[in-house]
């Protein structure tokens, strides 16, 4: 099916020539769920598995919100843009 | 209240009595007081919107509690986790309340909560969360959207957008503080529909873009084009992963 194609190519999935995909153009439930099980397993059997790590700066755009949601008059103010450390490792489902 | 932009459709919302984590898969997480209570939200199993890695955060964080979509499995449960756990079908409601460093759920109709939580069905798996907290009303979608795609049927895009709709028009009235919004490239020309959409019916304060597969320049896009006008403004303009905002 020319989406399906179109779909995996632009996520970078490789799957099996029977899978499907969802909606959003995540792995099938076949497969997410067989992926869900491998990384849990790693995950309760070592300690490696813990990736959260803290970040060490702290700062931060501040944003003054008007209260009228429905009007144009909400503003945004913009202090100085943020430079934190962070991970940019492309998600790919 | 400060909001961090961790990674695809993660992010990490400070509140003055509790914090907030949201589909969670990789990325920093800013440094916390331990203490703080942290409730950790999982929208549906797919991978880049739940990680078994949330499960260890037990080990870093005193109070915790999981929030996941009732769609995700996970065996080998580790038993420190094991009692803090809810799981959510779409159309749920459920209530905490946080009382000396610990976090309990409340009953069904339990009265006033600190936090409370309700669902809505995804048009893709799961649900998405409305989060109500400290006089604040929060929204993630989750992948709820509408995911319209070049080359599929007609019928199914019009399924897509008629199912999409009807779980928005359920939240009618509401008066958003903060929305996540998917917003997503691959979908070309369609990309801005289901964001767009929300907008247009609900108000909301501030709307933080997601799912953007790391190409931020779609928000841009979409504060450019005429349709967007009533609401650019509300548009937070996220350039990395790490960016934190204040919300005054």
């Amino acid at each position: 099916m020319k989406l399906t194609t179109k779909k995996l190519v632009l996520t970078g999935l490789a799957v099996l020539a029977m899978a499907t995909i969802s909606a959003c153009g995540s792995k099938t439930t076949e497969t997410t769920a067989a992926a869900t099980e491998a990384v849990t397993t790693e995950a309760t059997t070592t300690e490696e598995a813990t990736t959260v790590e803290e970040s060490t700066t702290e700062e931060a755009t501040t944003l003054e919100s008007s209260k009228e949601a429905t009007t144009e008059e909400t503003t945004t103010e913009a202090a100085e843009s943020t430079s934190v450390e962070a991970e940019t490792t492309k998600a790919a489902n | 209240m400060k909001i961090t932009y961790i990674h695809h459709s993660s992010f990490f919302v400070e509140l003055e009595t509790m914090a907030l984590l949201f589909d969670y898969t990789e990325g920093i997480l800013p440094e916390i007081n331990k203490d703080k209570p942290l409730f950790v939200f999982s929208s549906h199993r797919h991978g880049d919107h739940y990680s078994p890695k949330i499960l260890d955060l037990s080990k870093k964080y005193d109070t915790i509690h999981l929030v996941l979509s009732d769609d995700i499995s996970i065996k080998h449960l580790p038993e420190p986790i094991a009692n803090h756990i809810t799981y959510m079908k779409p159309g749920a409601e459920c209530g905490f309340l946080l009382r000396e460093g610990i976090i309990s759920e409340l009953a069904k109709e339990g009265g006033a909560a600190d936090l409370e939580v309700s669902t809505f069905r995804s048009t893709d798996e799961g649900v998405a969360f409305i989060i109500k907290a400290e006089g604040k009303i929060l929204y993630h979608a989750g992948d709820l959207n509408n995911w319209y795609w070049e080359g599929e049927p007609d019928d199914w895009n019009q399924n897509m957008a008629k199912q999409y709709s009807e779980e928005v028009d359920k939240m009618e009235g509401i008066k958003f503080d903060v929305a996540f919004l998917p917003l997503d490239p691959r979908q070309e020309n369609a990309f801005y529909l289901g964001f767009h959409e929300f907008m247009n019916k609900n108000q909301v304060n501030w709307v933080f873009p997601m799912h953007c597969w790391g190409d931020f320049s779609v928000i841009q896009k979409l504060k450019n084009m005429e349709v967007s006008n009533p609401y650019e403004d509300r548009i937070i303009n996220i350039k990395e992963d790490g960016e934190s905002f204040i919300i005054g």
